[in-house]
């Protein structure tokens, strides 16, 4: 005691007892748990990210591989008017879109009489590039289902029919989605004229999920383009601004600005 | 006499000290319950959370596809640690790195006159131009980003691991 100094009062021993207590009896061993935390966070992201990875592949392996006629190869947009002399001039209007898509649903509801004037008229080629945006986000594959079936009804030449059909139904309904089953679209096949062997064909081209390849190519390709949001109307590849061109009229005035 | 000093003089300190461990806990909540969320509503949708990356149009196409898979597992990470207060300095310093990220990645969108979603809670991709909220999201993430600089600055809180586990101060 003699040889302490005089400043050590009470506190100054108690907390030389605390430290002495901590260092033999240390609890947990703070690098070990470090250690293991951080091995479990990196596990986890990189198994996370093959996970996410394969799944993505596996669905991709799924379903069939075939090209409609009407858009010539894998990643390109379908063409609703291939059959349509253009006028000369007529500009390229490209829609993204997807079928369980609430936005998409409002501006066909006010445009989609316009667009389709425009098109059988020969002033645009109309283009569908179909994106399955609400799949991704909200899980599912309705949206994938829904534009591969619409690729089945162009087999049978009822593209336009059944694409009004299907949307049509939603923008009565008030925005009310239907089921998206083999059913709904085979129902909705018959409502576009599609009847008989015809009909047969279509079920079984929806059974085999035969346009899903076809469909994720169109996915992949527009967001690769930046694409990344449905709806999206382009002009000869400008972006139709829904925030100024927003009646039918705005939009046949931008169509003619953008005929040269 | 120290006695009768001990209260007057600790327990406002005391009392200084709980406010100031009360804060570092409400910053850990916050910090982390964003985080959390965030990755909650994006890990079970890899893509639409690749998607919403790509929409950003700042990395090459693959490389965002596997930072969308990976974000919001390391968001849910971080999260975790910060609402259970286990390391907690080094989980805020990733967390406000993240912030600061998204901050730059956002103003970056604002500035080239992109129109997207942030796709900070699921969504993304573009929106129409007057959906994009841009200085709010902003906003939000420097208050997040605060709350962890808070807990840079002193990781001390109520209620952690830290303290009753690894026995931190």
């Amino acid at each position: 005691m003699g040889k302490q100094p005089k400043t050590t009062s009470t506190t100054d021993r108690q907390a030389k007892i605390d430290a002495a207590a901590k260092a033999t009896k240390q609890g947990p061993n703070k690098i070990l748990i470090g250690t293991v935390v951080a091995l479990i966070a990196i596990i986890a992201v990189v198994a996370g990210v093959i996970i996410a990875d394969q799944s993505t592949r596996s669905s991709e392996a799924s379903g069939g591989d075939a090209v409609p006629a009407a858009a010539g190869e894998m990643g390109a947009g379908f063409v609703a008017n291939p059959d349509v002399t253009l006028q000369p001039g007529a500009p390229t209007l490209d829609i993204y879109e997807d079928f369980r898509c609430p936005a998409c649903h409002q501006a066909y509801a006010v445009f989609h009489p316009t667009v389709t004037d425009l098109a059988d008229e020969g002033s645009v080629r109309l283009v569908y590039h179909f994106k399955t945006v609400i799949d991704g986000n909200s899980g599912g594959d309705a949206s994938l289902k829904a534009a591969s079936s619409a690729m089945c009804a162009a087999d049978a030449g009822r593209f336009t029919e059944y694409h009004e059909v299907i949307l049509d139904g939603i923008v009565q309904n008030g925005g009310t989605q239907p089921n998206w089953g083999p059913d709904f679209f085979s129902a909705s096949a018959e409502q576009a004229g599609i009847t008989g062997a015809e009909l047969e064909a279509f079920d079984q081209c929806v059974a085999e999920g035969r346009y899903d390849g076809y469909i994720r190519s169109t996915e992949e390709q527009s967001a690769r383009d930046g694409v990344n949001g449905t709806p999206t109307y382009k002009l000869n590849g400008e972006t139709v601004d829904f925030s100024t061109v927003n009646t039918p009229e705005l939009f046949v005035q931008a169509v003619e600005n953008a005929t040269e | 006499m120290t006695e009768t000093l001990t209260p007057s003089t600790e327990t406002p300190t005391l009392g200084r000290t709980r406010i100031l461990d009360l804060v570092g806990l409400v910053a850990r909540l916050v910090l982390g319950g964003v985080l959390l969320y965030a990755g909650a509503t994006k890990v079970l949708t890899p893509v639409g959370s690749a998607r919403a990356v790509q929409a950003y149009q700042i990395f090459p196409f693959e490389v965002a596809q596997y930072i969308g898979y990976a974000l919001p597992i390391v968001e849910i990470i971080l999260g975790v640690l910060l609402i259970l207060g286990l390391f907690t300095r080094t989980a805020a310093i990733l967390g406000t790195v993240l912030m600061v990220l998204f901050i730059v990645g956002i103003a970056s969108a604002w500035a080239r006159g992109l129109t997207i979603d942030c796709g900070c809670f699921g969504g993304g991709g573009e929106v129409a131009p007057g959906e994009t909220q841009y200085p709010r999201r902003i906003a939000e993430d420097v208050a997040f980003a605060l709350c962890g600089l808070w807990l840079i600055v002193r990781p001390r809180s109520l209620l952690s691991l830290d303290r009753h586990l690894l026995r931190r101060p």
